[in-house]
């Protein structure tokens, strides 16, 4: 868990060798772990192993523009996103944040302002983790990884309870098993496949459900994946 | 913002942001002459625009404006003004250099 007075690991994002040296010493300064990457393809395969606490995306990038990489991001990744870019106009921030950025910062700018920012995504980044998620009678603890259906603890193993938040994080959202296989076990292995995912929601549902076989919360969706029902 | 930049940083990564925006601002001074040889505006556009970036970090203000009219120029097909200013384009990096080694410590020529 990280938090603004915590070390977080941050992704930059950026193929401006300036802006990367600035963000990565401002950083440092601060604490924080930095981790940088010069286009789309390398921030896709930064965020593939362990995500980060923070991403900071430059728009304007060769191989792929930020807003696309943007949406490729946000449905795996919860890390806050801070835009930093050189483009003033209002669409682009609107797009942006529509996107699900977290914040827009226009460049060049003060380094003690852009570290406040920095830690004002940081702190919201963990309250919204240290939520508590409540669908019906059950509850979801994020912080302390607990879980309790109708008041009474439900045991759990790492990866369930891995699995369980990160679907219960996007109810509504059919996630494909792939996907899942990539963002929950982040590829650890190549030798987990879909069928590890069938199994742990098994697994899940005999856990949470009141009647496993007739899952309330994990729904199936036939070929595709699962889906968190609120 | 130099001072601004010593007091967030402390000497050292002063330097060191320092040294890699006179690397890079040549790099991209002859990415940028390359792209007007060869009357390609949209990479001159694309370089100019990292350019005044760049110069925006490190407060070199009067490269950095150069740079932002030879990005809308080249952003309109014009590519006639960043030819006409690529040697004060240039001046303005060796002048920013010079003005960040004097207030940062020294900027080491790139290998």
């Amino acid at each position: 868990m990280t938090g603004a007075d915590q070390p977080a690991s941050i992704l930059v994002v950026d193929d401006d060798a300036v802006f990367r040296s600035f963000a990565r010493n401002l950083l440092e300064v601060e604490g924080h772990a930095v981790t940088e990457a010069v286009d789309g393809a390398g921030a896709l395969a930064a965020v593939a192993g362990q995500p980060p606490d923070l991403i900071l995306l430059d728009i304007e990038m060769p191989d792929m523009n930020g807003f696309e990489l943007l949406g490729r991001l946000r449905p795996r990744v919860d890390a806050p996103v801070i835009v930093v870019s050189g483009r003033e106009a209002e669409t682009e921030r609107v797009l942006a944040l529509d996107l699900g950025a977290d914040d827009y910062v226009v460049k060049p700018f003060l380094p003690r302002e852009f570290a406040a920012r920095v830690r004002t995504a940081l702190r919201r980044a963990r309250s919204r983790r240290d939520a508590v998620l409540r669908f019906g009678d059950l509850e979801i603890r994020l912080a302390a990884r607990e879980v309790d259906r109708d008041g009474a603890p439900v045991a759990l193993t790492p990866r369930e309870f891995d699995l369980l938040a990160y679907l219960a994080l996007r109810h509504g959202q059919v996630i494909p098993r792939q996907q899942l296989i990539e963002d929950v076990w982040h590829g650890a292995g190549a030798w987990h496949d879909t069928a590890t995912v069938t199994e742990h929601v098994r697994r899940l549902r005999h856990k949470i459900e009141p009647d496993p076989s007739r899952p309330r919360w994990l729904r199936g969706v036939r070929n595709v994946g699962y889906c968190f029902d609120p | 913002m130099v001072t601004a930049l010593l007091e967030a940083f402390g000497p050292e990564r002063a330097r060191e942001l320092c040294q890699v925006f006179v690397s890079d601002a040549r790099e991209k001074l002859d990415a940028l002459q390359a792209a007007v040889d060869g009357g390609d505006a949209t990479a001159a556009a694309r370089v100019a625009h990292g350019l005044k970036s760049g110069s925006g970090f490190v407060g070199a203000t009067g490269l950095q404006a150069l740079a932002q009219e030879v990005e809308r120029a080249a952003g309109a097909n014009e590519l006639a003004f960043a030819r006409a200013h690529m040697g004060d384009l240039r001046d303005r990096v060796a002048s920013a250099a010079t003005g960040l080694a004097q207030l940062a410590g020294p900027c080491p020529d790139p290998p």
